[in-house]
């Protein structure tokens, strides 16, 4: 037994996962010999720390004094091992960093998360880093010119590598929130600067007015919109020659939520592997480097390397090659809704109960906000909105989407009484047959082409019992027929599925699917997976302390603690 | 669980009303197992109240003001049977961190702020106590 805090190796500290290096954590000297033990085959990521290169935020340090900061080294030692460096550049506050990675001097204003507490994260050696606004200008100030002092610096070194822009978040009920958002003073200072600017640019224009909340609303989003270009902004004009994108990292134990259990020692296998699906589901890629080493073994360690990792060379292949990635998380829903608390949300009318029981880790929970009209949706997901929280915008561009051949599925409780005008003119202009039934709500039933709009009314639903509510999901969503496996829950087992185009060796199959299994509970685990018709057992892959075997309609699992497999399957046509 | 361990902190935040007056949210409360969880504090909610939360993406509340507020505290520690309660105001909170650069040091600070109320179940109270204030 030891009587002192578990000390984490220094190689761990220097490469805490996914292949990130922390040039800053060890000496120059030992540069060689850490990258030479790279965890990982493949691209090494060095993310850039900003305050390590520059104390105050007005001079900078590139290799002038301490021959850490000689970003040109770490190229030219990798590029000796025949290793490739992509380079890291955040444009948001950084978990892994103190003061959120903004040099000592410049961190004034603490940045407060969507709870509304400050952001805290403990990092994976118990130290608190505390993240500090991006939306104080001082920030943004330094921040540019320390870019223009690194352009410079790349510039005058040669250096010839590929360089992203970091957005470090972390996804939370399902949607992936930057830590630039931001709930504190300096926020709403700022906030109130660029609402009375746009108040007298309206007065000038001939554009509609908005009021209330509606008003409010869309000037926080545009404005959190407009400081998040300018960052990017600043990226792209510094290093045209080097930018290839932006990367949104979901951190594994930065949630509000992590921060207060992980200040009790509550470190939860289980909750990173929730969240490493959570990112998955909203293919972001998840970064381990604020978990400790010695919670990385095991299921959790396989369910980073199979997920998060494949997501991360997905994020890079797809850019290089350009062609329809590898394996893609397999979503059929996306869910779009602001309020989710409340009596009327989607949650209250039983739709995740539903859906958690049946479509797990296949869909995505959504901000409105998020919504981008295409003109022909081909995804074949299914978009489910509240027409209480859809601004007239939105509204045309949904209706417009179901005529591109989207499916769509309306809630239109609350919807204003000028937008329920719009929808039936919108019936009667495109000639449009409504059916209708009446199950625990009217439902009107819209096809055209292969597009499908439902709209129902989702108050009277939650005047109903949790079984009738769960009755009036499954007979709706049945209605696409969507043809899937259901896996049956398991206390202690997690699961993730994705989806791939077949092999040329595959093509009687319309798309192969794979299941992935991790077991975090202690204790060993039985269970069957009836399979539907429609599909067929390929392969088991990487069982790990697992026995799975496969019969025309079923497949039998043995998992013993930390136990994982994966499974494919191929899905025939009808 | 040792003495040391028998607390609970809260941290409330004050919000605006358009008239000018304020309510009062609970936007985490935790212990050294973590956050306490929804149920214990949706449950000492409903006691109080006789009602469901309204709005639970807020934090538990409103409370209208700092009595209501201290009430519910003491109630979930007397639930929880803990010695006591830290309440305390968000911008504090902000204050501590910023002091801290650890685990261990953060729990020191919140140890030593002015923030906690004692749950006279577990101890002496005296004739002016805040819980008397409250229940009598």
């Amino acid at each position: 037994m030891t009587l002192t805090t578990p000390v984490q190796s220094d190689h761990s500290v220097v490469f805490p996962g996914e292949n990130w290096f922390f040039y800053w954590k060890t000496s120059a000297s030992l540069w060689r010999s850490k990258l030479e033990e790279a965890p990982y085959a493949g691209k090494i990521y060095v993310p850039i720390n900003w305050a390590f290169h520059s104390e105050t935020g007005d001079d900078y340090d590139f290799a002038t004094a301490r021959p850490e900061t000689a970003l040109s080294n770490i190229l030219s030692i990798a590029s000796a091992l025949g290793r490739e460096v992509v380079f890291l550049l955040p444009v948001t506050p950084v978990p892994y960093l103190a003061n959120g990675g903004v040099p000592h001097l410049l961190a004034r204003h603490i940045a407060y998360g969507p709870k509304k507490l400050p952001y805290a994260i403990v990092d994976s050696e118990d130290r608190i880093n505390r993240l500090y606004s991006f939306f104080d200008p001082r920030v943004f100030q330094a921040y540019r010119k320390f870019l223009r002092a690194l352009a410079t610096y790349f510039e005058n070194e040669s250096i010839n590598a590929d360089l992203y822009a970091l957005v470090a978040g972390t996804v939370e009920a399902g949607n992936f929130h930057s830590f630039l958002l931001d709930e504190s003073k300096i926020f709403y200072q700022s906030l109130a600067r660029f609402t009375s600017l746009k108040e007298e640019e309206g007065n000038e224009s001939a554009a509609p007015k908005i009021f209330g909340k509606e008003r409010e609303t869309v000037y926080k989003q545009e404005f959190v919109s407009t400081i998040r270009n300018l960052y990017l902004d600043t990226v792209k004009e510094f290093f045209k020659s080097h930018y290839e994108g932006e990367l949104n990292v979901s951190f594994l134990g930065a949630t509000t939520r992590d921060f207060f259990d992980r200040i009790a020692s509550q470190e939860k296998k289980s909750r990173y592997s929730r969240e490493i699906l959570h990112a998955g589901v909203a293919d972001v890629v998840a970064s381990s480097v604020l978990i400790p080493s010695k919670l990385k073994e095991g299921a959790l360690l396989r369910a980073l390397n199979e997920i998060s990792f494949t997501a991360l060379y997905n994020q890079f292949h797809t850019k290089v090659s350009g062609e329809i990635r590898g394996l893609l998380p397999l979503i059929f829903f996306e869910i779009f809704e602001e309020a989710r608390n409340d009596l009327h949300s989607f949650k209250e009318i039983g739709l995740f109960d539903y859906l958690d029981e049946r479509f797990k880790w296949n869909y995505f929970h959504k901000r409105v906000f998020d919504f981008r009209f295409e003109e022909h949706d081909e995804s074949g997901k299914i978009q489910i909105f509240h027409a209480r929280e859809i601004s007239a915008k939105n509204f045309t561009a949904i209706l417009r989407s179901f005529l591109g051949g989207a499916r769509v599925i309306l809630n239109k409780s609350g919807l204003s009484s000028d937008l329920s005008k719009r929808l039936e003119l919108f019936y009667y202009e495109n000639s449009l047959k409504v059916e209708k039934v009446n199950y625990l709500t009217m439902i009107e039933h819209i096809s055209l082409g292969n597009g499908t709009l439902v709209v129902f009314d989702g108050d009277s639903l939650a005047t109903h019992p949790v079984e009738k509510r769960a009755d009036f999901w499954r007979k709706l969503i049945d209605t696409f027929e969507i043809r899937h496996v259901v896996v049956p829950p398991t206390e202690g087992i997690d699961h993730y599925w994705r989806y791939r185009a077949p092999s040329h060796s595959e093509l009687r199959y319309e798309s192969i699917r794979r299941l992935s299994m991790y077991n975090y509970s202690s204790y060993k685990r039985k269970f069957k997976i009836p399979l539907p018709k429609n599909f067929l057992t390929l392969k088991v892959i990487d069982a790990v302390s697992s026995q799975v075997t496969t019969r025309p309609e079923i497949i039998d699992v043995e998992m013993l603690p930390n136990g994982s497999f994966s499974v494919e399957l191929g899905v025939y046509g009808q | 669980m040792s003495a040391e361990n028998e607390i609970i902190v809260s941290i409330y935040e004050i919000q605006n009303r358009l008239d000018g007056t304020g309510e009062l949210y609970f936007k985490q409360i935790f212990d050294r197992r973590g956050s306490v969880e929804y149920e214990i504090l949706f449950k000492v909610y409903q006691e109080i109240y006789g009602k469901s939360l309204l709005d639970r993406s807020q934090g538990i509340g409103p409370f209208n003001s700092n009595e209501e507020l201290q009430r519910y505290a003491f109630k979930l520690c007397q639930e929880l049977e803990f010695q006591g309660i830290y309440v305390l105001p968000i911008d504090a909170f902000a204050t501590l961190l910023e002091k801290v650069g650890s685990v261990d040091e953060l729990w020191r600070e919140i140890r030593s702020s002015e923030y906690f109320l004692k749950n006279p179940e577990r101890g002496q109270t005296g004739s002016g106590s805040v819980w008397k204030k409250i229940f009598t």
